[in-house]
């Protein structure tokens, strides 16, 4: 419904001189033209200047001195070095360096030998097309619809292995959805499995380093490769999968007096009836939203680039979740204009818990926008439009409209504590993947975003762990 | 407003949000956590470190909203944390105020009705409430108020014209009830 003239938040912007000159030209031709417009103009601004001349004062506060000299101690320089003992040692460290390069480049190089055949394999597995996939069988960190072409024909680098990982990044499923960024793992079921094997992989997967010392700042990469990612041009549209079995809350068991007790049957296990009838395909049912947020910041391993994170919050006490196996599509369609290269980099089914049964889907994208492209506080940019498959029979328009994906230019530093720590893990399930196309991506940027977005977790709290096995893998990277 | 060439370093840069802006972030850090001055603090500190980290060119071209986005997100992260975060309460503005068709006589009290405009915004919605308190209070513009608040500038304005109307309603609704 739009707003009748005389009830317009114009005049509200205008009193507060909020207007650019063609916007207020307007409003002035509308008080000039209209008794009822400046009669509630003359309304607004009376409760206008009273809450300006009455705001309450801010009342004088201060860190207390100890925040006070913490925060002016991290910007104090570094005491001055003898300069002879300075080059001496950055002499050491050049040679240090150098032959650190020069045994991993070796290492690197024979471990490549040893698996030219199976990369062999893997190039013959991803020139061909892309068949339909059961989703069922994907795991988390892979994508369903990320059919990543390569779009460039660069030259073929060293022989880096790409190891597919078995290792995962699971959030623990009851925790609130706001803290995924908790890296939780069940007792069951540890979050990132870094043993024996993961260490030889990952030694295996990381790149023979260059001279160049690790660094945690990130660096804009010189020009756009689209190596990894999918085209948009080819490939405008993807989307991610929905499956309602990993949305259901899990079934607990309890115990009694020693015997472990099975928790009660969901109704629609209840009242399922005992033979059922022989199988008639029944229309899926609609599925229904609760809410879908998306969240683009700049890249914090390449500035050129934008993280997209997508939450779905999804009912968990609908019948396309709690009767139904068939999986939806959410459905994303880019903008070519805006978007050059898109991939899918982490994905996760977090299960409805707690009295809200909300469970959630989270995705995150990694974006090359297009050269045009320029985004600002103040300009907005619509990166492209998100939207649910609904299945067919549902009715048009259900839903609503198809979600714009806006980027609103903000920098990966002004995002919240739990958005920076997700990009922390976003990073880490690359490196352990052996992602291609990663800028300035280390683990010591991982370990720079987990650690300043840890917050006041305690000691033996989850993200503590997430970056000790951060740093683990490090180590065991001999980085 | 853009800020000087010198002070493109981060110490310079911190330094000089500590001294504009110290007290202004303590005020808004509290005022989204119920008041927890010590918490308040906490987050500020949180939030001036982080200056460090981020790119003085990009932060300096409106270091006020900067300062205020991260500030407020770091709030949210704790009262997320704490499970004290209510996404919405919109539904909890009084009902009877919407239905309430003010007498176009009390405007001769108008003087009275408005001395208590400030103390009525806590009976405002969060989100109402915020975008008038950072205008009023805090002087931030329609544009800096999106940055800060990740709304687009058009629902600041929207949200700061129904603040007020409803603002004015709840006084003349007080007024008639006194």
């Amino acid at each position: 419904m739009n707003p009748s003239p005389y009830d317009h938040p114009d005049l509200t912007a205008y009193a507060l001189g909020e207007l650019n000159n063609v916007e207020s030209a307007r409003v002035r031709q509308l008080l000039a033209q209209s008794p009822e417009a400046r009669a509630e103009y003359e309304r607004i601004s009376q409760t206008l200047n009273a809450l300006r001349e009455q705001a309450p004062p801010i009342p004088h506060r201060t860190l207390n001195p100890r925040q006070r000299e913490t925060i002016l101690a991290m910007g104090q320089p570094r005491a001055s070095h003898n300069p002879g003992r300075d080059n001496a040692r950055r002499i050491a460290w050049g040679v240090a360096k150098l032959a650190a390069a020069a045994s991993i480049t070796a290492g690197a190089f024979a471990l490549g030998m040893k698996f030219s055949d199976r990369l062999e394999d893997v190039a013959k597995t991803s020139a061909q097309p892309l068949a339909p996939r059961d989703h069922s069988s994907i795991p988390e960190a892979s994508s369903g619809a990320n059919q990543v072409v390569s779009a460039e024909k660069e030259p073929a680098p060293a022989p880096a292995p790409e190891v597919v990982s078995s290792v995962k990044l699971v959030a623990d499923a009851s925790k609130n959805a706001n803290d995924l960024a908790a890296p939780v793992p069940s007792p069951a079921t540890p979050v990132v499995a870094i043993g024996t094997n993961a260490t030889v992989e990952e030694n295996k997967r990381e790149p023979a380093p260059t001279a160049a010392p690790v660094v945690a700042a990130p660096k804009p990469a010189p020009a756009p490769s689209l190596k990894a990612f999918a085209v948009v041009k080819t490939q405008p549209e993807t989307f991610f999968v929905v499956q309602p079995k990993l949305l259901r809350p899990k079934i607990q068991s309890t115990e009694f007096a020693g015997l472990t007790v099975a928790a009660p049957l969901p109704d629609r296990v209840k009242n399922a009836p005992k033979n059922p009838a022989p199988h008639k395909p029944e229309q899926q049912p609609a599925l229904v939203l609760h809410s879908l947020d998306v969240k683009i910041s700049s890249c914090p391993w390449d500035s050129s680039r934008r993280l997209m994170r997508v939450v779905a919050q999804i009912p968990v006490e609908q019948a396309a979740v709690d009767a139904n196996d068939q999986d939806y599509h959410l459905n994303v369609k880019f903008d070519p204009a805006q978007v050059q290269g898109y991939r899918l980099i982490m994905e996760k089914h977090m299960p409805g818990s707690g009295p809200s049964k909300l469970a959630t889907r989270f995705a995150w994208y990694e974006i090359i926008p297009t050269k045009s492209f320029a985004v600002s506080h103040d300009k907005p940019v619509a990166l492209g439009v998100m939207e649910v498959a609904q299945p067919r029979g549902t009715p048009a328009g259900f839903g609503g409209p198809a979600r714009k994906m806006v980027d609103r230019g903000s920098d990966w530093s002004e995002m919240g504590e739990a958005f920076v720590f997700e990009t922390a893990m976003v990073g880490f399930n690359l490196l352990l993947q052996g992602s291609e196309n990663v800028g300035s991506l280390n683990h010591r940027l991982v370990l720079d975003l987990a650690q300043q977005s840890k917050g006041d977790d305690p000691n033996d709290g989850e993200r503590t762990k997430f970056i000790h096995a951060v740093q683990q893998a490090q180590k065991a990277a001999g980085l | 407003m853009p800020l000087q060439q010198d002070l493109l370093s981060p110490a310079l840069l911190v330094r000089h949000a500590l001294e504009q802006y110290e007290s202004c972030l303590i005020s808004y850090a509290a005022s989204i956590l119920n008041g927890d001055e010590e918490r308040a603090r906490d987050v500020v500190q949180d939030t001036l470190l982080k200056l460090y980290l981020a790119d003085p060119v990009r932060v300096s071209e409106n270091l006020k909203a900067w300062l205020y986005a991260v500030c407020r997100n770091r709030c949210l992260d704790v009262l997320r944390k704490e499970h004290r975060l209510v996404f919405s309460e919109d539904g909890l503005a009084p009902d009877h105020v919407d239905d309430w068709q003010p007498d176009p006589g009390e405007e001769a009290e108008r003087d009275e009705m408005l001395s208590h405009v400030w103390s009525t915004t806590t009976q405002l919605p969060n989100n109402q409430r915020e975008v008038i308190r950072l205008k009023f209070q805090h002087g931030l513009s329609y544009k800096d108020i999106a940055r800060v608040t990740g709304l687009s500038v058009t629902n600041v304005g929207f949200l700061l014209h129904t603040g007020i109307k409803r603002l004015r309603k709840l006084l003349r609704h007080a007024l008639t009830e006194n």
